[in-house]
C-alpha cells in the first residue's frame, strides 16, 4: 500500500487545517480502495489493481493545489473558534435561564425532534403508480410511547421524546410488490455537559436487536436497483432507504446540533412479530441502550 | 455563489454532479460511476476534477457531506443537495437550455 500512501500524502500535503486533512486522506483512501477491489474482482491482483487505482486517481500535485485552497486553515480555525464562542453563548444562557437551540436543518425531516407529534390515529394515503392506476394505503397508529428514559451512552444521557409503531395496509388493488407492512419510528435526543467532546454529525447506528434475538440488518444491506432511462441511454439507480423497499431494515441516523445534544431517528420497517415487540436494544458509540417497548396500545 | 468553473459556457461539471444528487446522495466513486454510465460514458470525470468541486460545493452549501461506509467498512463521505443547491440547479439548467437551443439555431442556420 505504500503507493497509496506516497498517493495520499502528496495529494493532502498543502491542506494545512489538519482536521480537514485527515478527513479529506480518509476521503481519498476509501475512493482508492474502493477502486482497488473492483479491479481485483476483475482479475488483476492486489499490487497491479493498487497501480491502476493509484493511476487512475490523477496528479497529486496538481490536486493538492486545489485542495490546499480550499480548506485553508484561516478558515478552519475561524470556524473552531466560532464553535468555542458558541459555546461559550450556551453555557450562559443556560445560567441566565434560556435555552437557545441552534437548530440547523441538516436532514429535512429532523427539525427537533422535542416539537415532533404523534401521527394521526388512521390515515389513508392515494398512490397513483401508473397513469389511471392508485390504491390506497391505510396506516394505522397501533402503538405509541413518549418521554422514555433510556440512561447512558457515548456520553450523553438519552431518551426518547416521541416512538410509535404504525401498520399499513394495502387496498386490494395494490400492485403485488406492494405488501402490508409496519413501521417503527422512533425518535431519540441526547443531552450532554461535555461540549468538549463532539460527536462528528450524521453518523449512523449501529446494531439493532429485540428481545426476540432478531438482529436487523442495516437499510444499506437492502438496497434495490432501479431502473430508468434519461434520453436514449438506460441507467441503474441504486435506491436506498425503508422507503422504497418493504424489506426488514433498520435506517438511523443521528446529528449533533449543538453542543449539549444529539438527536436522532431509527426507523425500522417491518418488524416481523409486533405483538410480541417488547425491547430494543442499539448500541450507539460502542455503548449499549435498552428501549423499553411494553404497553403503549393506542384507543 | 456558485464556484468558478475553467470557461463560462453553461452546462459545466457542477451543473451535472447537482443533477446526479437531486433524488439521491452518493459518495464520490459512485458519483463517478453513474455520470459515466448515464451518459454513456461520454462525461468520465477525473478525481481530480471531481474532489476539488465537491468539497468547494460543500463550502458553498449547495451540498452536503456526511461520513457513512461501505460494506466492506471503507470510509465514504455521502454527498447530499441542499435547497439552495437544487435552486442553483434549476438556474444553472435554465441557462444551459437557453445555451443548447442558441447553438442548435445557429448551426440549422439562417
Amino acid at each position: 500500500m505504500r503507493r497509496t500512501y506516497w498517493w495520499l500524502y502528496a495529494a493532502t500535503k498543502k491542506i494545512r487545517f489538519s482536521m480537514d486533512r485527515e478527513r479529506v486522506w480518509q476521503e481519498l483512501e476509501g475512493h482508492i480502495q474502493e477502486r482497488m477491489e473492483a479491479g481485483e474482482e476483475r482479475g488483476l491482483s492486489r499490487d497491479e489493481a493498487e497501480k491502476a487505482a493509484v493511476a487512475a486517481m490523477g496528479d497529486p500535485e496538481a490536486l493538492a493545489e486545489e485542495l490546499g485552497r480550499l480548506h485553508a486553515p484561516y478558515w478552519g480555525w475561524l470556524w473552531r473558534v466560532s464553535q468555542w464562542a458558541l459555546g461559550l453563548v450556551l453555557v450562559w444562557s443556560l445560567l441566565a435561564g434560556a435555552w437557545p437551540r441552534a437548530l440547523e436543518d441538516l436532514w429535512g425531516y429532523l427539525e427537533g425532534v422535542s416539537e415532533v407529534e404523534l401521527p394521526p390515529v388512521v390515515e389513508t394515503s392515494r398512490v397513483e403508480y401508473e397513469e389511471g392506476k392508485f390504491y390506497e394505503t391505510t396506516s394505522r397508529l397501533v402503538r405509541a410511547w413518549q418521554d422514555l428514559e433510556l440512561g447512558e451512552a457515548g456520553g450523553y444521557r438519552w431518551s426518547v421524546p416521541v416512538a410509535y409503531l404504525r401498520c399499513h395496509t394495502q387496498s386490494e388493488d395494490a400492485p403485488a410488490d406492494v405488501p402490508d407492512y409496519n413501521t417503527l419510528t422512533i425518535y431519540l435526543a441526547a443531552e450532554s455537559c461535555r461540549f468538549w467532546e463532539r460527536w462528528e454529525a450524521g453518523g449512523t447506528l449501529f446494531t439493532v436487536t429485540d428481545n426476540t434475538g432478531y438482529a436487523y440488518p442495516d437499510w444499506e444491506e437492502t438496497y434495490t436497483p432501479r431502473r430508468g432511462s434519461i434520453g436514449a441511454s438506460d441507467y441503474i439507480a441504486y435506491s436506498f432507504g425503508p422507503y422504497t423497499g418493504y424489506e426488514t431494515c433498520f435506517s438511523a441516523t443521528y446529528r449533533v446540533p449543538d453542543f449539549f445534544s444529539a438527536e436522532g431517528v431509527l426507523e425500522i420497517t417491518s418488524v416481523p412479530h409486533p405483538e410480541a415487540l417488547e425491547w430494543l436494544e442499539v448500541t450507539v458509540g460502542g455503548e449499549r441502550l435498552r428501549i423499553d417497548l411494553r404497553g403503549g396500545e393506542v384507543q | 455563489m456558485a464556484p468558478k468553473e475553467k470557461g463560462n459556457a453553461p452546462g459545466g461539471a457542477s451543473m451535472l454532479v447537482l443533477a446526479l444528487l437531486k433524488d439521491q446522495e452518493m459518495y464520490g466513486y459512485q458519483i463517478i460511476e453513474e455520470l459515466e454510465k448515464r451518459s454513456n460514458n461520454v462525461f468520465q470525470m477525473k478525481e481530480g476534477t471531481l474532489y476539488p468541486l465537491l468539497h468547494s460545493m460543500e463550502k458553498e452549501g449547495l451540498v452536503t457531506g456526511r461520513e457513512g461506509q461501505s460494506p466492506a467498512g471503507r470510509t465514504r463521505r455521502y454527498y447530499r443537495i441542499t435547497s439552495s443547491g437544487r435552486r442553483e440547479l434549476e438556474e444553472r439548467e435554465r441557462a444551459w437550455h437557453v445555451y443548447a437551443s442558441a447553438v442548435s439555431a445557429v448551426l440549422a442556420g439562417a
